[in-house]
């Protein structure tokens, strides 16, 4: 029971992983043939029975790929964030004509 | 009342009568902000360090390479953006002593789009950081900087009222604490008052015993994290992998997030400042884990196979 748990969370973390990847690579290249993709897909293969090899935590190595897909997800939300609020900074002239002021005039 | 005013008065009107006028430089203002490089106020997150992305004409940075990819060079690993080698700002070569690191550098640089954006390439910029060292920091000022924030943690501050948050902090806090008391055999109090908790002698060397035990580079993104978090313990609870970075960013910012509840959510403010703090908390417990001995090569000669 509890290890179909680990199964389905690891199929979990891949998925999204991979979903990922495919939204930040190269649209030219297929994703199976990039070196990072192949890295991550090796990890899941060694790690297929058990996390536990080289005296590893218990959960050490989901974590590590939950910890990359946390980074990658929220890089690409707060990218999101700023495209869907971003606006224009107002120029100095345009911010003293705001309240009715005008900008003085420059001396030489 | 009058008369004070009066002289004052006078005074000023014979002091500029003295010096010449200035003429008012509106050309200095202007140059400072199209120049453009400090402006943005650090606080707002959705203009924060803009100034990465420019370079020194103050023109964004286009993407100059097609492909990323890692190389192994005697033991370490370069990173190669079509045909060139990536170097840090200061020209040093760039090297990383981990693959899965290399590897995620890599991906870094290829998902920018058009332009660079140095602000969302956290591994690549802790990297730098300990190739350049620009601020010539040795180990024991980047120690002493981590323990600073040991008196001044955040999980050990409560507040009094409301009640329903202090229940909260009491909730969502004690259990981590608890977990670092038992881990580390140490005593650690929190506290109600402005006042900095009373630290032991004996958890502070527990704790300094422990920072140090982390080579120069996993250091350089431990202290990242912390200055983040603005806690150490949730930093070691994040490299103990006993909290996902979600929950440790969720608990480094509790009291926003129970004002939230209350007061509402501002979506371009909270939301990106969440997202913010988890790219780079995730980004420093990466570059830990990664750096750490038993992932990074020390050889310089041969490269021992990993996991």
């Amino acid at each position: 029971m509890a290890n179909q748990q680990k199964v389905n969370l690891g199929r979990l973390l891949y998925k999204r992983l991979s979903r990922e990847m495919k939204i930040t690579a190269n649209p030219k290249e297929k994703l199976y043939d990039t070196p990072v993709f192949q890295y991550i897909a090796n990890q899941f293969r060694e790690h297929q029975v058990t996390t536990q090899k080289l005296c590893k935590g218990q959960n050490e190595v989901m974590m590590v790929g939950q910890t990359y897909l946390c980074m990658l997800e929220s890089l690409r939300k707060s990218e999101e964030l700023a495209q869907m609020y971003k606006t224009t900074e107002r120029s100095i002239e345009q911010s003293a004509n705001l309240v009715g002021l005008k900008l003085p005039t420059v001396d030489h | 009342m009058a008369a004070p005013m009066n002289t004052c008065k006078h005074l000023i009107r014979t002091l500029t009568r003295i010096r010449k006028p200035k003429p008012i430089n509106v050309c200095f203002i202007r140059k400072y902000k199209t120049g453009g490089e400090f402006l943005y106020s650090v606080q707002d997150p959705l203009l924060n360090s803009h100034w990465l992305s420019q370079n020194k004409t103050g023109q964004e940075l286009k993407k100059f390479y097609k492909n990323a990819s890692i190389v192994q060079n005697q033991g370490w690993f370069e990173v190669n953006l079509d045909q060139r080698k990536l170097r840090t700002p200061t020209g040093n070569l760039f090297q990383v002593p981990s693959e899965p690191l290399a590897l995620a550098i890599a991906t870094e640089w290829n998902s920018q789009k058009e332009t660079i954006k140095r602000q969302a390439m956290h591994l690549t910029t802790l990297s730098n950081t300990v190739l350049d060292n620009p601020m010539q920091r040795s180990r024991g000022d980047i120690v002493r900087g981590v323990l600073h924030f040991l008196e001044t943690d955040t999980i050990l501050y409560r507040s009094t009222e409301p009640q329903e948050f202090l229940e909260l902090q009491k909730q969502e806090w004690d259990p981590v604490l608890k977990w670092f008391r038992s881990s580390y055999q140490v005593e650690l109090d929190s506290t109600t008052s402005l006042m900095p908790p009373e630290i032991p002698e004996n958890t502070e060397e527990v704790i300094t015993r422990k920072v140090n035990s982390l080579n120069d580079w996993a250091l350089v993104g431990f202290q990242y994290g912390v200055e983040n978090l603005k806690s150490i313990i949730l930093m070691l609870a994040i490299t103990d992998k006993r909290l996902t970075v979600e929950k440790a960013v969720q608990l480094a910012r509790l009291e926003t997030l129970y004002q939230t509840k209350i007061w509402g959510n501002v979506q371009w403010h909270h939301d990106v400042d969440i997202y913010q703090l988890q790219s780079r908390v995730a980004a420093a417990a990466l570059f830990v884990h990664w750096c750490s001995n038993d992932m990074a090569t020390t050889h310089k000669t041969t490269y021992s196979n990993q996991t």
